[in-house]
């Protein structure tokens, strides 16, 4: 009962009559709030004004995201160097039973890490959409909203001993409209009776900030024509798009550059966010819709070719191949992996996954399905 | 595949030896396959 009395004392000021609490930005002050249903702490709940002057970090996640639990360790070990000036909190919407076997988990003994299950008020005070979301919070003041892979411990550091750090600001633009087009009529200069009745184009824009990744295809029925726009792709996923091989594996392809960079990430390049505003590309195509499919996605390779300076093909070749063959006689085992965790038992899938996931590597394929006569 | 992880999945060497143990085999042979093939284009460029 305390717990709720004193969310309502400080939520108050932030609920507006829609009764949705209002979302915090930077340098916004943050109600003093009850951290609760914390597991591998030293409380079941603690206020966030009695953590001080400590930096506190957000961690937004949930127990089945591998790539917010591939970042744990990091997570961890800053949460150990620094303990007297910061202070982790793993936040998830996931129920208290499933935050306790989450920490039963192999991976997970010994963190230090404390998770705060069924959590609602953080997550609209902190809204989002893709997870892992960081915020950092210090004298009860929003520091930053921002991506995982800048709390690193340089920025951690830098922070903790009040230096001024600039991070990207992560927001979730979820509204963008995919089926909109990229090309506009003046609407101030030519009349409603004057629109062209049908528009065909294609367009490349660079990087769109904070819009998340996504391929549509719209039909326009009354414009008779087909739209098919991707949005925030980098080359390798335009033209696996373009090509109609979205899953096609990195050792199924063959890179002829002097710029790897600009197609492949790597850590030396520095943050994937900034890499990303690079090397990352928007494409829309309007086409009539009479015009048969082959013919559009000649058109939008082409396009592709075109604009990016860069030749593609896809083809069918003979190549050297690990070949992941069934054993006559023997029964093969092949279990999922439960919730994505890494130390649960690897399937086929996977292993395909893993050594076809880098670039110049022979491809692996897998005909343990095949029986001996095939 | 019981005690095998994800970590295990990128060591070939390894999963040479293991897989045999989940009655699988795994060895170097042509085949023929779909390939992507992306090259820079100077002429485009210019």
């Amino acid at each position: 009962m305390k717990v709720i009395y004193c969310l309502m004392i400080f939520l108050w000021p932030l609920v507006s009559s829609g009764q949705k609490i209002k979302p915090m930005a930077i340098g916004d002050k943050v109600p003093d709030v009850c951290f609760e249903n914390l597991f591998n702490y030293n409380n079941a709940s603690v206020q966030l004004s009695t953590l001080g002057n400590k930096l506190v970090l957000l961690d937004f996640m949930t127990t089945g995201c591998v790539s917010c639990i591939r970042a744990l360790p990091r997570l961890d070990s800053l949460q150990r160097k620094y303990k007297d000036g910061l202070q982790v909190f793993l936040v998830t919407p996931e129920s208290a039973e499933s935050v306790k076997n989450f920490l039963k988990r192999k991976y997970m003994a010994g963190m230090e890490l404390p998770v705060m299950a069924a959590d609602t008020t953080l997550s609209q005070l902190f809204p989002h959409t893709y997870i892992s979301h960081e915020v950092l919070i210090k004298n009860q003041k929003v520091l930053a909203i921002t991506y995982p892979e800048y709390i690193v411990e340089k920025n951690v550091k830098a922070i903790i001993q009040n230096l001024q750090v600039n991070l990207p600001i992560k927001r979730d633009i979820t509204a963008f409209q995919y089926d909109q087009p990229f090309l506009h009529i003046n609407e101030l200069v030519v009349p409603a009776l004057s629109y062209p009745t049908s528009i065909s184009y294609s367009a490349v824009t660079a990087y769109m900030d904070n819009v998340p990744s996504r391929y549509k295809e719209v039909k326009d029925s009354l414009r008779k024509v087909i739209s098919i726009s991707m949005i925030n792709l980098p080359l390798i996923d335009l033209y696996r798009k373009a090509f109609s091989v979205p899953h096609l594996a990195p050792a199924f392809i063959l890179l002829s550059t002097h710029n790897r960079e600009r197609f492949i990430y790597s850590k030396q390049l520095g943050y994937y966010k900034e890499w990303l505003q690079k090397n990352t590309f928007c494409y829309q195509g309007v086409f009539p819709m009479n015009r048969p499919s082959s013919s559009i996605q000649k058109k939008i390779i082409s396009d592709l070719d075109f604009y990016l300076g860069l030749h593609a093909t896809l083809k069918s070749d003979t190549v050297n191949c690990w070949v992941i063959k069934k054993l006559p006689g023997k029964t093969t085992v092949n279990k999922k992996p439960v919730n994505g965790d890494p130390e649960s038992n690897a399937s086929i899938d996977d292993i395909l996954f893993f050594l076809n996931k880098d670039f110049g590597n022979t491809p692996v394929i897998n005909e343990s399905v095949k029986t001996k006569d095939e | 595949m019981s005690g095998l992880t994800w970590n295990d999945c990128s060591n070939l060497d390894f999963l040479k030896k293991k897989l045999p143990d989940y009655g699988l085999e795994i060895s170097l042979e042509k085949r023929l396959v779909t390939l992507l093939q992306i090259d820079e284009n100077p002429k485009s460029n210019n």
